[in-house]
C-alpha cells in the first residue's frame, strides 16, 4: 500500500511538471486577451519614459459608444486618460483616467463612454521599464434617438428606459444613508438572458448600486462618476440576485430597470 | 522502551506549523504560481513532507504510524459510496450555515481568479488525488494515531475537529461540514485500521464537491426546496447504513498498547492547541470583519 500511495504521489509529481511547462509555453506567447472587435494599440514601455503622451486620437462623424480594454504585462504605475472634445454622457467631466497595472490574461481594465461626434483623444503616462501595454477600443455608432435618451437621462430625467425594460426601483436618495440596503431581489428559475439599466442623478457624495449573486458581484454599477449604466446584458444562472445600494451624501435619485 | 508513536505535543506542534505556514505561504505564492498550482504547494510541502520527514528522522514506521495497510475489498468499496453519499450530508450543512452568515452578517465573495487550463488541471488533480492522500497522511496518519496514544476510542473525534478546524483559511462556513467529515474519516480509519479507506472516502467526497457543488448551487438557489433536505438526509443515512457493514479489523498496535499509552496531555501541548485555535479564530474573524464591511 506504502508503494501504491508513494507511486501516485510521485505519477501526480510528473503531471504537475507538465502542466507548469504547458502553462509557461501557452502563457510566454500571448498574454494579452484583446476581445474580438476592437481595434488594438500596442505600445513598448521600455523605450522612453511618458507623461501624458498622445496615443492616438480619434474622429466620431456620430455619437456612440467607445468601449475601452487596457492590458499590460508591466506591473509599474500606469495612467491612461481619455479625453473627449464634448462631455461624456454620465460622466462630471469630458475626461476620465483608468489606473493601469500588471494585469494580463483575464485580468484587464475596461470602460465604456457615451461620446457625442467629434474627437476623444487617448494619452498615456508610464514610466521607462520592461513590458507592454496594449489598448483594445471599439467604437459603436448610436442612434440619434437612442443619444437623446440618454442625453436626457444625462440631465436628470432618469426616467427614461430603453424599450422593453420595466421600473424595478427608483428612490430619492437625498439625505439617505444606506449601507447594503436589498432594494430589489430577482428570482430565477432557469438560465436567462437579463438586460440591466441604472440610472443616477446624484453628482456628490457617495452611491454605489451593486448586483450580488451566489457566486459573483458586479460593484459600483453606477455612482457619480458614473451616472449611466446603460443597457448591460447578461446570463443569469437560475438563482437568486440582489440589487443593493450604498450611499451616504447623496443629492440625486436612483432608477432600476431590468428586461427579462 | 523507545516511543514508536508520535506524542500528542508533536502532533500539535505540526497542526500549529501546517496552519501557519499554509496560510502565510499561500499569501506569498497564490500571486505568483497561481490557485491551483499553490495548492499542490499546500499539499506536498506543507501538509505530506512534515510528517514524512518526522517519521522517517524517529526512525518510526511508516507502515504503523501511517497505517499503510490493505484492508477488504469490502470495506474500499464501502468507501467510495459512503464518500459520495456523505458528500450530499455536508455539502447541505455548508449551504446552511453560509446562507445563514450571508443573511445575518453579509455576504463575503473568496477572490479566485478565473484560471487557465492548466490551472484548472492543478485545482482538480490536487482536490481529488492529492488532497485526499497528503491530508490523510497528516491528519489520520500522523495526528490521529497520537491522539489515540491518549483517548484510544475518541482520538479520531479530536481529529476530526482539529482537521474542521484548518479549513477555516477556505472560509468560516467550512468549519462544521469538514469537521462532520473529518470524524467520519477518523471512525473509518480507527474501524478498519487502514488509510486506504480514508484516502479513497476523503476522494469520492472531493470528487463529488467538483462534478456537483455548482450544478446543486444553482439548482437550489437561496430558499432550499424540500427535496434538497431529503436527499441530504438521505446522504447521512445511507452512510451511517454502509458504515454500518464495514468489517472490523485487527489493530496492529493492540499488543503494543502499553507503549503508546501517554499518561497525560503535556501543558506544552495544550498551548500549542490554544495557540493553533486563537491564531485560527482570528483569521476567521478578518473574514466576519470583511463580512461587515468592516474591512
Amino acid at each position: 500500500m506504502k508503494k501504491t500511495v508513494y507511486s501516485i504521489l510521485i505519477i501526480t509529481l510528473f503531471i504537475g511538471l507538465g502542466l507548469i511547462i504547458t502553462e509557461q509555453l501557452t502563457k510566454d506567447r500571448n498574454v494579452f486577451k484583446v476581445p474580438s472587435g476592437y481595434h488594438k494599440e500596442i505600445i513598448d514601455l521600455s523605450d522612453h519614459t511618458r507623461s501624458d503622451e498622445l496615443l492616438f486620437s480619434r474622429e466620431l462623424e456620430s455619437p456612440s459608444t467607445v468601449e475601452i480594454f487596457v492590458q499590460s504585462d508591466n506591473d509599474s504605475d500606469k495612467i491612461i486618460k481619455i479625453i473627449s472634445d464634448s462631455a461624456i454622457l454620465g460622466r462630471k467631466s469630458n475626461e476620465d483616467v483608468l489606473p493601469v497595472k500588471k494585469y494580463t490574461d483575464n485580468q484587464y481594465v475596461s470602460s465604456t463612454y457615451l461620446f457625442n461626434k467629434g474627437e476623444y483623444s487617448v494619452y498615456l503616462t508610464s514610466e521607462c521599464a520592461d513590458g507592454k501595454l496594449v489598448i483594445g477600443y471599439r467604437e459603436t455608432p448610436k442612434e440619434l434617438t437612442e443619444y437623446e435618451r440618454l442625453s436626457k437621462i444625462d440631465k436628470g430625467e432618469l426616467n427614461n428606459p430603453p424599450e422593453g425594460y420595466s421600473l424595478v426601483y427608483s428612490a430619492d436618495l437625498s439625505g439617505v444613508s444606506y449601507n447594503d440596503e436589498l432594494v430589489h431581489t430577482l428570482s430565477l428559475n432557469e438560465s436567462k438572458k437579463i438586460g440591466i439599466s441604472i440610472y443616477t442623478s446624484s453628482m456628490q457624495g457617495n452611491l454605489s448600486v451593486n448586483l450580488i449573486g451566489e457566486s459573483f458581484g458586479y460593484y459600483g454599477l453606477v455612482s457619480p462618476e458614473q451616472r449611466i449604466c446603460d443597457q448591460l446584458d447578461m446570463v443569469l444562472s437560475p438563482g437568486e440576485y440582489q440589487f443593493k445600494v450604498d450611499c451616504e451624501d447623496t443629492d440625486g435619485q436612483v432608477y432600476i430597470f431590468i428586461k427579462q | 522502551m523507545k516511543r514508536q508513536y508520535p506524542t500528542i505535543t508533536q502532533a500539535n506542534a505540526l497542526f500549529f506549523f501546517t496552519a501557519v505556514i499554509t496560510f502565510v505561504g499561500s499569501i506569498f505564492f497564490q500571486p505568483i504560481v497561481g490557485f491551483g498550482a499553490n495548492l499542490w504547494i499546500n499539499e506536498f510541502i506543507y501538509i505530506l513532507l512534515p510528517p514524512i520527514l518526522i517519521v522517517r528522522l524517529s526512525k518510526w514506521s511508516e507502515e504503523d504510524i501511517f497505517r499503510f495497510k490493505k484492508t477488504s475489498v469490502r470495506n474500499n468499496i464501502i468507501s467510495v459510496f459512503s464518500g459520495i453519499s456523505l458528500w450530499f450530508f455536508i455539502n447541505y450543512i455548508n449551504i446552511l450555515i453560509s446562507s445563514f452568515f450571508d443573511k445575518q452578517v453579509g455576504t463575503f465573495l473568496l477572490d479566485i481568479p478565473d484560471m487557465s487550463i492548466q490551472q484548472s488541471l492543478f485545482y482538480v488533480i490536487g482536490t481529488v488525488v492529492l488532497a485526499p492522500i497528503c491530508e490523510e497522511i497528516l491528519f489520520r496518519g500522523f495526528i490521529q494515531r497520537a491522539y489515540e496514544g491518549r483517548f484510544k476510542k475518541y482520538g479520531f473525534v479530536i481529529t476530526g475537529v482539529i482537521f474542521g478546524y484548518l479549513h477555516i483559511l477556505n472560509g468560516i462556513s467550512d468549519v462544521i461540514p469538514v469537521s462532520i467529515l473529518g470524524i467520519f474519516l477518523g471512525y473509518l480509519v480507527y474501524k478498519t485500521d487502514s488509510i486506504s479507506t480514508s484516502m479513497i472516502f476523503h476522494a469520492m467526497t472531493n470528487l463529488s464537491s467538483v462534478l456537483f457543488a455548482g450544478a446543486l448551487r444553482a439548482k437550489v438557489g437561496s430558499s432550499i426546496p424540500l427535496w434538497f433536505h431529503i436527499l441530504s438526509i438521505a446522504g447521512l443515512l445511507i452512510t451511517l447504513i454502509l458504515f454500518k457493514c464495514l468489517k472490523a479489523e485487527p489493530k496492529s498496535d493492540e499488543d503494543t498498547e502499553a507503549v503508546v499509552i501517554e499518561k497525560r496531555v503535556s501543558v506544552a501541548a495544550v498551548i500549542l492547541l490554544v495557540i493553533s485555535a486563537v491564531y485560527l479564530t482570528s483569521i476567521g474573524l478578518l473574514e466576519v470583519l470583511s463580512r461587515l464591511d468592516v474591512i
